[in-house]
């Protein structure tokens, strides 16, 4: 199933490990370095692993080459040449990438997440779809029939190249199998539609929590972390009212009006008010960095999709009254986590901290890197924010070997 | 996940010491309690301005004047409190909410300039003043609390002074560099910070805020001279195209000798811009339609040749796995 040989990601767990135990004292360094150098006679690092600046220009060039054949493969054909011969090309163009992606990572050092292989892998399934329709003349638009074959074709290559964004890609698209199908059937399934979306995610969560328990599956630990994480999300999507009630006017095309409450909004409403709460308690008593992260994002989620139907102060009061509120918790948290209560600390403690990019010398530059032209006017703040997503970027939570 | 050692590596007593660790070790609420209180300061500070934007005649300005200067002497009068005596190196580092009490006063400052000029024209029609009087306290208190982040916001404060925009997207999104004038002011003011930077790391003095400097100075040369190479004529062109490849030429040797991916990686994407516009326009010159398929010729050898030089690039480079851009 694996692409890869397991015997090099234990290798490269076992490496990040004792990095993380020299850094922390655990292990003397002359031992950690006695163990390395064991371990590099019997293993050396396993897999081509480049710097994250060198993946991204590897994901670049390679996309703008992989897709330069294609053009040029066109190009070439140009004339004479129908939707469905066209369609066969691109599957043909997916099936060559694929076998690129096989061969660089049959190489003796494989390449893992090395930018270049997932540009190639990205690409190839980028071509499936349109491919697929063009070739096989399926009338129309995309159905669930062929979302459910993505969403198999992108769960196998998730697990096969061990790559953790897929298989989000993979789960997104069985939610929209899902979503279609319930949109083309009638009035009950779209009534159970939001039902069946919480529960589908809270089973994803409750498994892939369970996955990450188990010593097995560790090869695709970032993959169920991630997966986990997404699923946060779209349980929460399913009940949010904003959600719901944008959806109802969009599958009942006519009955239900724009400015229609919906049947059961208070329900919903304490779903999209309550869920943030829970995430975090759940976070804050489990110690889980996932739930608190789900928790913190879907409450300002819930202050927009309220503020988006209810006006009850403009944007700036709010902003107002909302910053000093917030400054306020965090020097409550500050002052009252110095010293270590109930497990809870606000001191960087290294390994146990979440990864942040969030200090502040690199909000500050992100500041100045978006606001338009100087500090001095409004600094756009969701804006900000929204650059500050980007500097995560690539494999998601694939930092974590 | 914790991996399993094979056996014999570890001593007992070492294997039993990890496991306390991983039991007892505490949960960091480092970073999440910092997110909070930064988007409690965006909050207050977009909420501020946008406020006095927007009820400039209605509301009492002496009192919105008085309490914004009133908030803002508070965050500086806290800092100056607890600041360290000053040295040219790294400043031990202190409390994160003492570095953000000094991001929210600077930031307040912004809006408090800001609001004397809308309000009372302080500064008259001399923008650049009252642009650039704020970047040059936001400099003074850089160096003094050792605050790469207000750095940076005074270095983007002095490129709006001078007019100009000091990052990629804000350059492209304004249309900056359309004519020649900003292209050279531009360069010149890459060459300063260049020169700053170069001062920070040979002089040791703030060495670490050598990666601030270098990185505007690199990205506002560059645009300056692919908007030049983009507007002007025949013969600029070649000047231009020269001008980066010998700024990406000392970006490779700087790299090279900080073992830094980011800058070769910017500067490979900048000359590759460059060459790549070169190669276009000679190819779309006659307008034949054999243009396209040499243009997709051209990028899939280009494209190709970039790769195998990156992934030749130990050689060239000496070992990238060193980490992070230093900074």
């Amino acid at each position: 199933m694996l692409a890869y040989r397991k015997s090099d990601f234990d290798a490269l767990a076992l490496r990040a490990a004792l990095d993380e135990w020299s850094r922390e004292g655990l292990i003397d360094a002359h031992h950690s370095a006695s163990i390395a150098a064991s371990l590099a006679e019997k293993s050396p690092l396993p897999f081509y692993m480049p710097n994250l600046f060198i993946r991204i220009g590897l994901f670049i060039f390679g996309a703008i080459c992989a897709f330069s054949v294609l053009g040029l493969a066109f190009l070439m054909l140009e004339g004479a040449h129908s939707d469905r011969e066209d369609g066969f090309l691109l599957l043909l163009f997916c099936a060559g990438l694929i076998a690129v992606v096989e061969l660089l990572i049959r190489r003796e050092k494989p390449f893992f997440r090395a930018g270049l292989e997932e540009a190639f892998l990205y690409g190839a399934l980028g071509c499936l779809l349109p491919g697929m329709l063009m070739a096989f003349e399926i009338s129309g638009q995309f159905h669930y029939p062929m979302a459910m074959v993505m969403m198999a074709a992108l769960a196998a290559a998730a697990l096969r190249y061990a790559d953790s964004l897929l298989s989000v890609a993979a789960m997104a698209m069985g939610l929209f199998a899902l979503y279609d199908f319930c949109s083309r059937c009638g009035n009950l399934p779209i009534y159970v539609l939001p039902l069946l979306v919480i529960f589908l995610s809270a089973c994803v969560v409750r498994s892939a929590g369970r996955a990450l328990a188990k010593p097995a599956l560790r090869y695709w630990a970032h993959l169920w972390a991630l997966l986990r994480l997404f699923a946060l999300f779209t349980c929460y999507a399913g009940g949010n009212y904003f959600v719901i009630r944008e959806l109802s006017h969009l599958v009942f095309h006519h009955g239900v009006s724009v400015d229609q409450e919906i049947p059961c909004a208070f329900l919903f409403y304490l779903f999209t008010f309550g869920l943030p709460f829970a995430y975090l308690a759940v976070g804050l008593m489990k110690k889980d960095r996932q739930f608190l992260l789900a928790g913190l994002i879907t409450a300002a989620l819930a202050v927009a999709t309220f503020k988006y139907y209810h006006h009850v102060m403009p944007v700036e009061t709010a902003l107002v009254l909302a910053g000093p509120v917030l400054i306020a918790l965090a020097w409550i948290a500050l002052r009252f986590l110095r010293e270590v209560r109930w497990g809870l600390t606000t001191s960087a403690i290294p390994g146990s901290a979440g990864k942040g990019v969030l200090n502040a010398e690199s909000l500050a530059m992100l500041q100045s890197f978006s606001s338009k032209d100087a500090p001095h006017q409004a600094p756009p703040g969701a804006a900000g924010m929204q650059g500050g997503g980007g500097s995560f970027g690539g494999g998601g939570a694939g930092g974590n070997f | 996940m914790r991996p399993t050692l094979p056996p014999g590596l570890l001593s007992a007593e070492q294997q039993a010491r990890i496991d306390l660790h991983y039991r007892n070790r505490p949960f960091s609420l480092f970073w999440e309690v910092r997110t909070l209180l930064y988007l409690g300061i965006l909050f207050l500070c977009s909420g501020l301005g946008i406020l006095i934007y927007k009820n400039i005649d209605t509301i009492g300005h002496q009192t919105i004047l008085g309490l914004i200067a009133a908030a803002t002497i508070a965050c500086f009068w806290y800092c100056s409190r607890r600041v360290k005596p000053f040295t040219s190196g790294l400043a031990p580092a202190d409390s994160s909410w003492a570095e953000y009490m000094l991001l929210l006063g600077v930031l307040l400052f912004g809006v408090f300039t800001g609001y004397l000029q809308a309000q009372y024209s302080v500064f008259g029609e001399r923008y650049g003043l009252a642009l650039g009087l704020p970047a040059a306290l936001y400099l003074f208190l850089a160096y003094r609390f050792d605050h790469r982040g207000v750095l940076q916001l005074a270095i983007s404060g002095f490129c709006a002074a001078i007019g100009i925009a000091a990052t990629p997207m804000a350059a492209i999104r304004e249309g900056m560099f359309n004519g020649r004038t900003p292209v050279w002011t531009g360069l010149a003011v890459g060459i300063l910070l260049g020169m700053a930077a170069l001062v920070s790391d040979r002089l040791d003095f703030k060495r670490h805020f050598t990666f601030s400097y270098l990185n505007f100075a690199m990205h506002l040369s560059l645009i300056a001279a692919l908007s030049g190479l983009v507007i002007g004529l025949e013969w600029e062109k070649w000047f231009f195209f020269a001008l980066i490849a010998a700024i990406a030429f000392g970006l490779w040797k700087y790299a090279r000798r900080k073992h830094s991916p980011y800058f070769l990686l910017i500067a490979v994407l900048y000359l590759y811009a460059a060459f790549t516009y070169i190669v276009m326009t000679q190819l779309f010159r006659s307008g034949s339609s054999a243009g396209i398929s040499a243009a997709f010729l051209y990028f899939i050898l280009s494209c190709a040749g970039t790769i195998l030089f990156f992934l030749n690039l130990k050689s060239f480079l000496g070992n990238t796995d060193a980490g992070l851009p230093e900074k």
